[in-house]
């Protein structure tokens, strides 16, 4: 079964893949609001997300629509996002003194 | 023309979907015998708080506050009451005996020992499961319900399948009168903008929106990052990497219908429509809230697979990870992995997920009815002295 991407909303710069994991170049059927498919540049492991275009360091990573957190690195376009590129902005009381 | 609904209808107007008999240990000294009556009567279930001694203020209020209510849930026929001395027991039978339900009391000091508790207790639930056996089901509407949404065991998943979907059903339910209640507010950081636009009124907002903050100061009093704890492990194994994502995952199970207003942990909705319980995440704390708040079954999304369920209120798994459904496909009520492998719709999904509801409020069992995997947990404030 391949896996397939989810992108949720038009203002999306991240795609969640579902159904398994997913291979650098391997097209995957996308789902939600565009048709067509999309391949990460990276390995993404199931549940996992990649970027639709390059993401900039301190850029809002957008998912749903809205900001759910923001880039702590450069990520180019197909990269794998996640905790290790990526921080919440909410609840930060580890950044407060 | 649907299946109609059919419930057991008490005294008091309301409809229940189960004839538990609960037995309430009061004071967790009382915890034992209340498990071994638990086992000695097919409709019995134990619910085991811990603690319940040198509790104060509104901590105390808030455990005994929480008993009573998961006594006074429609699906529970009658309650026992077992507690270490009387006084403890009494005041929560207190509450239960004028919220008009029959309970029943016995404490360990006063009986002289376990042993007669045990026996006391046995002929108690004995009469009270005789008169059950008597109950018959008849129909009742859809709108009468209360219905607890709740996601546990969360991955990417979640958001994108199971609780969709179970918004979809949130949807029908509300417009059909009944009353809807999600939680988790912690679990909405991120989202509030979408929420202020379903308040029924600036007031309603402002209530969300404090729910929602109160987390997000617990964790900057606490000098802590929050997204050390929420996403939680197996969250972030299957892809949900801060707590924006996994709230505007989580509050899709919310639906799309107006938000009425906020409930405290465990407090009834006063009347139809969709409400948010100020309770925290962590599935057995919320589901206990839920249940304590009148809850008669639960829609509970998972992803990586959270398999606890509430004693009280039937508690459906309702999932769209291929993987889960395939490898713990025992603790899944409702399987939606169709959404990703195949061109399932969530509007298929959601009817999916009402007809197995149906089925449980008529009488189906659950995967975590089955499999006993039941608890409650009450929440704490304050510590104990």
């Amino acid at each position: 079964m391949p896996a397939v991407a989810f992108i949720l909303h038009p203002l999306d710069n991240v795609a969640t893949i579902l159904g398994g994991a997913a291979a650098p170049g391997e097209a995957l059927a996308l789902r939600g609001v565009s048709a067509g498919t999309r391949a990460p540049a990276a390995p993404i492991p199931d549940g996992h997300k990649f970027a639709l275009a390059p993401i900039a360091a301190g850029e809002a990573v957008v998912k749903y629509g809205v900001t759910v957190g923001r880039a702590t690195a450069d990520i180019e376009a197909g990269g794998h996002v996640h905790i290790h590129n990526m921080e919440s902005l909410r609840g930060r009381g580890d950044l407060k003194t | 023309m649907p299946e109609p609904w059919l419930g057991y209808r008490r005294a008091d107007g309301t409809v229940g979907l189960r004839n538990i008999l609960a037995i309430i240990s009061a004071t967790d000294a009382a915890n034992p015998v209340a498990r071994r009556l638990a086992a000695r009567a097919p409709d019995a279930v134990a619910l085991t708080p811990l603690y319940g001694r040198g509790q104060l203020g509104d901590d105390l209020d808030l455990s005994i506050r929480t008993m009573a209510g998961l006594g006074l849930n429609p699906n529970v026929y009658a309650v026992l009451i077992v507690s270490l001395e009387p006084v403890a027991g009494g005041r929560v039978a207190e509450l239960i005996a004028a919220g008009g339900k029959r309970v029943e009391t016995l404490s360990i000091q006063g009986l002289c020992g376990t042993a007669n508790v045990e026996a006391a207790g046995a002929a108690i639930l004995a009469r009270w499961q005789a008169e059950t056996a008597l109950l018959k089901r008849t129909p009742f509407e859809e709108g009468e319900l209360t219905i607890g949404l709740e996601c546990g065991g969360s991955d990417a998943s979640s958001g994108l399948v199971s609780n969709p979907a179970i918004g979809l059903v949130c949807d029908r339910l509300v417009d059909a009168g009944a009353r809807l209640v999600f939680s988790e507010p912690v679990e909405l950081l991120g989202g509030e903008a979408a929420l202020d636009a379903r308040a029924a009124s600036p007031d309603v907002a402002r209530q969300v929106r404090a729910a929602i903050l109160k987390y997000e100061r617990i964790a900057e009093e606490a000098h802590v990052n929050l997204n050390a704890v929420n996403p939680a492990p197996d969250n972030i194994k299957g892809g949900l990497t801060t707590i924006e994502e996994k709230s505007l995952g989580a509050m899709c199970k919310s639906g799309s219908r107006r938000l009425s207003g906020v409930l405290a942990y465990g407090e009834a909705a006063p009347g139809p429509g969709l409400w948010l319980m100020d309770a925290p995440a962590p599935a057995t704390e919320n589901i206990t809230a839920l249940s304590a708040g009148g809850a008669h079954a639960i829609l509970f999304g998972t992803g990586a697979l959270n398999s606890i369920g509430s004693p009280v209120s039937p508690t459906l798994k309702i999932c769209g990870n291929p993987r889960t459904c395939a490898t713990m496909a025992d603790h899944i009520d409702v399987r939606l992995d169709d959404v990703v492998t195949a061109d399932t719709t969530l509007q298929e999904a959601a009817a999916r997920i009402a007809e197995r509801l149906s089925d449980v409020a008529c009488g189906a069992i659950t995967a975590a009815e089955r499999l006993g995997e039941l608890e409650i947990a009450i929440s704490r404030i304050r510590p104990s002295i």
